[in-house]
């Protein structure tokens, strides 16, 4: 008890002094509110918990879907690399520049309509009874909103079981991978609104990053002509690929 | 009492000691795997029929016809994936209702009706369910994920915000995470195999990750696949995922009379999350202090 009021005492006196150079990763802002007596030291814990599923867990499995689409799709690779070339000249892909790369978007958008993560986005529920489309749900119900579904019913997109990110740059270029503002409801692999993924400004940024490093320095293609197999197992709320897949990188020499 | 509602209890009941004969000499068991003579089936389902439809069950939405105790969990078993839910659509359109066993399920396929549950009546569908094996996993839901919508809720998604999810934070990082990103390009350039063989990439990818996120949480990566601390980690959360997303804990937490039979498996749950906890702590957030 001594020692944690010294840390505390030592805490707010840095506070005090405006010395934030203690401060220097997310884990010492989540100490400082606890510190501050606005959440529990349990409540650290179980941030530290979330980070390590949610934002760990399911980017890895979006890594994995997108790597074996571009494998089973080679002229999907040439064209994210003929991009990067024209539009980049030479520069390397950063973050900055990631805007000016619209087929690599669209290429992170097509992975996670076909493949998304979380195919039920994570469950809701209404502590009372509730109306929808003119039905009474019962209070305490567990509602989930097929997400998957809505961004492959044939009926609201073409050949929806096709790996083809041109979709986004043609018939669904109005379409954006967003969890607020103008929202297209057939596409929402992070959900929307207040419960929605914040991980979004995360994921999307370093997905498109990964594809790019990988897809310019190598030729990624599968053992001996075979194609990657995408089956898929889905698990509570997740969906990811069966099998592990094994890809061969040719290295691409360059200027 | 009248002679078809008491068959029809009497066949629930049959089919109850049945199955609870059956999952305590074969657990995990399907629903599918439960041989009941099919006549009796039939027999059951055409008199719940008469049964049911007696009571006006209009204003919930269309699904498939329950049982009392199994509610449709006979019907759908524990595998409720995306595509099953689909296909139910197919079948009672925009939004259903599923009776599994004591909890309902509310499956929404529609565009419009997404639009109210996670917009306009955001707040009024803002909570969370979890089921038995999650509020293990959640500390009853003291985590930012599964906890209920309100004021604990509000502040843990503020706190996190401001150190992981802001422009401000990706322009800070954004130059660490080319970095180790970069080191992947690296060791792929330097491993002659990756162009004969290949190999599995996910498991470079996963260390990527790790260090990228362990920097922005707690300015601490891993050296290698082979670090101690880094296969510890990864073994913990896929453990973790394994036993949180599995489905064959289903038939336990939606019929409560049969969760004793869940007991070793909550267990399970509980050990390995008191041990991971622990690790986070003493490894991670108790060096930040």
């Amino acid at each position: 008890m001594r020692v944690f009021v010294g840390i505390l005492l030592c805490r707010q006196i840095m506070a005090a002094n405006g010395e934030k150079h203690r401060i220097s990763c997310a884990i010492d802002h989540i100490i400082d509110a606890q510190m501050k007596g606005e959440i529990s030291e349990e409540n650290v814990i179980y941030i530290v918990e979330n980070i390590n599923v949610a934002a760990i867990e399911t980017t890895l499995w979006s890594m994995e879907w997108a790597i074996a689409e571009l494998v089973n799709h080679p002229s999907v690779q040439k064209k994210i690399r003929d991009e990067i070339s024209e539009v980049l000249k030479g520069e390397a892909v950063t973050e900055s520049n990631l805007h000016e790369l619209p087929y690599l978007q669209a290429t992170v958008k097509e992975t996670l309509r076909l493949h998304t993560p979380i195919p039920l986005l994570v469950p809701h529920m209404n502590l009372e009874e509730a109306k929808l489309g003119g039905y009474t749900i019962p209070k305490e119900s567990k509602v989930v909103v097929n997400a998957w579904w809505l961004a492959n019913n044939p009926s609201w997109w073409k050949n929806p079981e096709e790996f083809r990110p041109e979709r986004f740059l043609e018939e669904e270029c109005a379409t954006d991978a967003v969890a607020g503002g103008k929202v297209d409801f057939r596409f929402v692999p992070f959900g929307v609104g207040r419960r929605s993924c914040p991980g979004i400004i995360l994921a999307l940024p370093i997905l498109g990053l990964v594809i790019a490093k990988m897809v310019s320095n190598f030729e990624l293609s599968a053992p001996e002509g075979t194609k990657i197999d995408v089956s898929e197992k889905g698990g509570q709320f997740s969906l990811h690929i069966a099998n592990h897949s094994t890809v061969l990188f040719h290295p691409i020499r360059t200027l | 009492m009248k002679k078809p509602i008491f068959s029809a209890l009497v066949s629930v009941l049959l089919i109850s000691i049945t199955k609870l004969l059956h999952s305590y000499f074969s657990l995990p068991f399907s629903p599918f795997s439960v041989s009941i003579p099919i006549i009796t089936t039939l027999f059951v389902l055409i008199i719940c029929k008469i049964f049911l439809t007696s009571k006006t069950h209009s204003s919930t939405p269309p699904g498939p016809l329950s049982v009392p105790i199994f509610g449709n969990w006979l019907q759908v078993g524990n595998d409720l994936n995306h595509r099953l839910l689909a296909s139910l659509s197919q079948t009672y359109g925009p939004v259903s209702l599923l009776k599994l066993g004591s909890k309902n399920l509310v499956v929404v396929s529609d565009p419009e009706l997404a639009t109210q549950v996670l917009h306009s009546q955001g707040v009024e569908f803002g909570s969370r369910p979890r089921n038995v094996v999650f509020d293990i996993f959640t500390g009853n839901g003291q985590d930012m994920v599964f906890t209920v919508y309100g004021d604990h809720w509000r502040k843990m998604r503020r706190i996190m915000t401001l150190p992981f999810f802001t422009n401000k934070v990706v322009h800070n990082y954004s130059s660490m995470w080319e970095e180790e990103m970069d080191l992947v390009v690296r060791d792929l350039n330097l491993n002659e195999r990756v162009r004969s063989e290949g190999i599995v990439i996910r498991k470079r990818l996963q260390l990527m990750l790790y260090n990228i996120m362990y920097r922005m949480m707690f300015d601490a990566k891993f050296e290698s696949q082979e670090d101690p601390l880094f296969i510890q980690a990864t073994r913990f959360n896929s453990e973790r995922s394994r036993l949180a997303q599995s489905f064959e804990y289903n038939y336990g937490d939606f019929i409560p009379l049969l969760r004793p039979f869940l007991r070793g498996y909550l267990n399970k749950c509980k050990d390995l999350q008191s041990r991971r906890l622990a690790f986070f702590n003493t490894h991670y957030v108790e060096k930040r202090r």
